[in-house]
């Protein structure tokens, strides 16, 4: 790993999700879904194309806005780009 | 890095607060009882508190952290997933592992690759003695992502199988022609099978692998399944499955047996 996990990384509290989201332009909408302020009819999605909820959200990274979420295989993949 | 600059003239400018040493991390935390900035010195910790800022400054704070992304190349993670994290790279550091995830790296399919390297996760979590419910939840990550087969190779990297195909690798290795295609003809109904699998590698005796077989019949049965498969590699082995197969086949009238052996690795699909 060319950098410690330490480098580069803001981390925040589980409970600060939504703000951190507001930094971006993002909300939730009505079925928990993590959509565009300006358009809550358009889901944000994950490199995989899947939708992602409050719930699953784990953070975010360059790469225009590439949302990582929170499960096992998704940090890996993770993992694998600060490599 | 520029964007550890752009918080800390943040807390400077809106917070009145000078940091003279150098910030090397930043959370953002929510937290009534701290206070809206500290800062560690040793470890060049900042924390910024959210819930004690006030919501102008708060306005102010949301393009520092959203340019520290788009502009500076920031991570942005939420705490419990970065522990995961680092968990995760320590799991993967060790000697043992190192080695057995390199085995693997090439010659199963990607997705099977990243499965295989959450399930030795799972492994290690289950064998610090985790709650069930973690085990259940990690588990269930495999699951979503890559479906009944994804399943199979935690399970199957949990019972120790996957060492198991190593010595299956090798032994295919030593005939001529060989090819990643060949460990992949075996390998992949392996993965598919999952637990109607029974893996015979060395250092079990006779009598285990009949208990096994037995018990996995009928727990099978038990829920409507009335197919097992059996794979063994080396000639001690394949002899001592065709030993417990003789006596099966006795003491089970209706067991059907379809068996075909490759260099040296014996398939068996038993029907009952």
């Amino acid at each position: 790993m060319s950098q410690s996990l330490q480098e580069g990384i803001i981390t925040f509290d589980a409970n600060l999700k939504s703000e951190i989201l507001s930094c971006f332009g993002k909300t939730v909408d009505d079925s928990g879904y993590i959509v565009e302020r300006d358009d809550p009819s358009q889901r944000v999605l994950t490199p995989d194309g899947e939708d992602i909820t409050l719930d699953e959200f784990a953070g975010i990274r360059k790469g225009s806005e590439i949302f990582i979420k929170a499960d096992l295989p998704s940090l890996i993949e993770l993992l694998d780009t600060l490599e | 890095m520029a964007f550890l600059d752009g918080l800390r003239e943040f807390v400077k400018v809106h917070l009145n607060i000078n940091i003279q040493v150098g910030v090397k991390t930043v959370n953002i935390i929510a937290d009534p009882r701290a206070d809206v900035v500290s800062f560690d010195e040793t470890t060049g910790a900042l924390k910024i508190n959210w819930e004690k800022l006030p919501e102008d400054k708060i306005e102010d704070l949301k393009p520092v952290i959203s340019d520290a992304v788009r502009e500076h190349d920031a991570l942005l993670l939420e705490n419990r997933s970065k522990e995961l994290l680092e968990e995760i790279k320590v799991t993967e550091s060790s000697k043992e592992e190192q080695v057995f995830l390199s085995f693997f790296k090439g010659k199963i399919p990607d997705d099977d690759y990243t499965a295989l390297r959450a399930s030795l996760y799972v492994k290690r979590r289950f064998e610090e003695g985790a709650q069930k419910e973690e085990i259940n939840r990690l588990k269930l990550d495999i699951l979503k992502r890559y479906s009944k087969r994804g399943r199979n190779i935690c399970d199957l990297c949990s019972a120790g199988y996957f060492k198991g195909l190593i010595k299956i690798y090798e032994e295919l290795q030593r005939y001529p022609g060989f090819s990643n295609e060949a460990f992949l003809e075996v390998y992949n109904p392996i993965v598919d099978e999952g637990n109607l699998t029974v893996f015979v590698s060395g250092g079990r005796t006779e009598e285990q692998v009949r208990r096994e077989i037995e018990s996995k019949m009928s727990r099978n049965r038990q829920y409507g399944i009335h197919v097992l498969y059996i794979h063994g590699i080396g000639k001690s082995n394949i002899e001592k499955i065709n030993m417990v197969i003789y006596d099966l086949k006795s003491k089970y009238s209706t067991l059907k047996i379809q068996s075909s052996e490759y260099q040296n690795i014996v398939s068996m699909k038993l029907t009952f």
